[in-house]
């Protein structure tokens, strides 16, 4: 039987974690929050009323140990465990085991997640309920067959993993040549990636775009739809900018994507917060993709525009709570940069490190959703996301320019991050026209390198007076930099030039 | 006043002078007119005409760090840009791209490498990255094994220039 939540564990670390932290505490529930060890110290473990260390630094002896993440549950008291994203959150076993502990799992039912989980059998039950899903056809292990099956579809073909996601165990095959070898490689990483090596072929889309429908479901067999998001913008099938709604959505599509989510999401009585993905293709057609069966990234977007809080939703609706009956209406736009600690001219490495100094935007109609803060250590055994900024504004065009302005004045001292480069995307003429493909970063911008002399200029120009005022930690740059390089202290940094050395461009 | 300082890989020379009364900052030819400079602890704030625009900067060892509209540099004092690919000179010491655990060690002492040869397989953020020769060389000696932590700039091996 459900009951209201009293208290929570946070399955999950940084700025989701904060952010479901500052839900909880609103609603007057307790937060336990666990850490491992290269995130002892972190945001989100202040953010919460207790804090649990799990031990370990790598993510399968901490975020993913479920043993640990109950032990932890049962020695803080908590009665309800929240999985966040990523890590555990789509796991059939975990949502299992809390439950089998007597406690809340804050997402849909094990057999919801165990449904949707497998994508062949989340296709065949989107299929069932009536939504398009593109052809596609078994992989059968031998070569000819398989070819022959490719050949029907048309190439070019995806090999997709039925436990698939985050684009891993999956490979775009343009001609029958590299049939077998995608095949081969695209089981390899599934394995690997998933414990699951099956594989199977669809139809490739030309001319992508993803859009998404967000859908809320209650323990009383009710369902709210809260609208589209565009998600075209990735690189490697990561999304990088989100928005809501698409720009290339009208009321007709609206009402028949959104149509066929619900109906996907009743036909298995879907309970929580659920995401409907299609790819749409130039003609307007759209397919089913995947459903997320957990509260995405860019859920803000649409809590931005239908002015919801999805968090709060979820935590009322596993307290058995009941859903509005009528969906919010949305207003305005609202766009969301995922911020992450990666080199976009150098093939977008990862770039972590010490975060000297941070100054996070504010002002009207911004949200940051960040765990970053002076003198944090951003560990590299996790994720590359630092921080979400997230727009809003009445049309999306001031919501591009607020975006502008709010990714200008977030500094991250320290390392690069992939922030210019997110300017220069919605600078663009493209941007404005709403004219990405999910395809379009990693054709066109493979080898982006910064432009902005400007930036630079400025930068160098501070630190030139900076240098001038003796305000200089450490001594010697004014010294030794006046006399043309003779004594600069040497350091580690110094032959971080060489690097460059052993990487291909 | 004369700076000169590497950043990345890039060497950059300027020069700080006054016209008008005003401070003038040359970058490697281009000159900006700061009609305003003013310092707090964790930042310079720069009026450039008529434009207000706030650095954050942080200094260790006479390395000066600034960070603006999403970019962050080191500036390293004194000296000359180091050979990186783009110059195409063997360089011997293969130092790390980035912070993260080396996966595997792909080469060991007395191996001849073709260039584009991978090297090393390291790993940051759910990342995999191939570390490879961009010269015909002789493996002198590995300073890693699989599963230790690197930093970026971290040394993992030394090679010696082979000719054909």
């Amino acid at each position: 039987m459900p009951r209201p939540i009293r208290k929570l564990l946070i399955a999950n670390r940084s700025e989701i974690a904060v952010r479901i932290a500052q839900t909880a505490r609103e609603m007057g529930i307790a937060t336990v929050a666990v850490y491992a060890d290269p995130d002892a110290g972190g945001e989100h473990a202040r953010a919460c009323d207790e804090a649990v260390a799990l031990g370990g630094a790598s993510s399968s002896e901490s975020y993913l140990d479920i043993a640990k993440l109950l032990a932890a549950a049962r020695r803080s008291g908590a009665d309800a465990v929240h999985p966040g994203y990523g890590f555990l959150a789509e796991r059939a076993d975990f949502a299992a085991a809390v439950e089998a502990a007597g406690l809340t799992f804050v997402g849909p039912t094990a057999a919801s997640i165990q449904a949707m989980g497998d994508k062949i059998r989340a296709r065949s039950a989107a299929e069932a309920s009536g939504v398009p899903v593109l052809p596609s056809a078994p992989v059968t292990g031998d070569d000819a067959c398989d070819r022959s099956a490719a050949d029907k579809l048309g190439f070019p073909v995806l090999v997709k993993a039925a436990a698939g996601g985050g684009g891993r165990g999956m490979r775009l095959v343009a001609d029958a040549a590299a049939l077998s070898d995608a095949i081969a490689s695209a089981q390899r990483e599934a394995g690997s990636s998933f414990g699951d090596d099956r594989v199977y072929l669809e139809k490739f889309v030309v001319g992508p775009r993803h859009i998404e429908i967000q859908v809320f479901g209650d323990a009383h067999g009710h369902a709210v739809l809260l609208g589209e998001r565009e998600c075209s913008v990735q690189r490697r099938h990561q999304k990088i900018i989100e928005e809501a709604p698409s720009p290339i959505v009208d009321e007709a599509m609206r009402a028949k994507m959104g149509g066929a989510a619900v109906d996907l999401a009743a036909s298995i009585r879907y309970r929580g917060a659920g995401t409907v993905e299609f790819v749409v293709a130039p003609d307007g057609n759209f397919y089913f993709l995947e459903m997320n069966t957990r509260l995405q990234v860019e859920h803000a977007v649409t809590e931005a525009v239908t002015n919801t809080d999805l968090v709060r939703w979820q935590l009322e609706v596993a307290g058995g709570a009941r859903l509005p009956q009528t969906a919010p209406t949305a207003r305005g736009h609202a766009i969301e940069c995922r911020v992450c600690a990666e080199d976009p001219a150098n093939g977008f490495l990862p770039s972590a490190g010490r975060v000297r100094r941070v100054d996070h935007p504010r002002g009207v109609g911004i949200r940051v959703d960040s765990a970053l803060r002076d003198e944090w250590n951003v560990p590299v055994q996790y994720d590359s996301m630092l921080a979400k900024v997230i727009a809003w504004a009445p049309d999306r065009s001031q919501a591009t320019r607020r975006m502008i302005a709010a990714l200008e004045s977030f500094p991250i001292l320290g390392f690069t991050t992939n922030i210019a480069f997110l300017l220069e995307l919605l600078r663009s003429e493209r941007f404005a026209r709403a004219g990405f493909f999910t395809t379009t970063l990693d054709t066109e911008f493979a080898a982006w390198k910064p432009a902005d002399e400007l930036s630079f200029d400025i930068a160098a120009a501070a630190v030139a007076m900076l240098v001038r005022s003796g305000r200089t930690r450490g001594g010697s740059a004014h010294d030794s930099a006046s006399h043309g390089g003779a004594g600069a202290i040497p350091g580690p940094w110094q032959t971080l030039g060489a690097w460059r050395v052993g990487e291909r461009t | 006043m004369e700076l000169r300082f590497r950043v990345g890989s890039r060497s950059v020379e300027m020069v700080v002078g006054e016209h008008d009364g005003r401070t003038t900052v040359t970058i490697d030819g281009r000159e900006l007119v700061l009609d305003e400079v003013s310092f707090d602890d964790r930042s310079v704030t720069l009026s450039i005409d008529g434009v207000r625009r706030r650095v954050l900067v942080d200094s260790e060892r006479g390395h000066v760090h600034a960070a603006i509209g999403g970019h962050s540099y080191e500036f390293v004092p004194g000296e000359e840009a180091t050979a990186d690919q783009d110059s195409g000179r063997f360089t011997p010491e293969i130092s790390s791209p980035m912070p993260g655990k080396v996966l595997a060690v792909l080469v060991g002492p007395g191996d001849i490498v073709e260039p584009d040869a991978a090297l090393l397989l390291l790993e940051a953020m759910k990342m995999e990255t191939t570390v490879r020769a961009t010269h015909k060389a002789c493996v002198v000696e590995v300073r890693v094994v699989a599963g230790v932590m690197v930093g970026p700039g971290d040394v993992l091996l030394r090679l010696e220039e082979a000719l054909d």
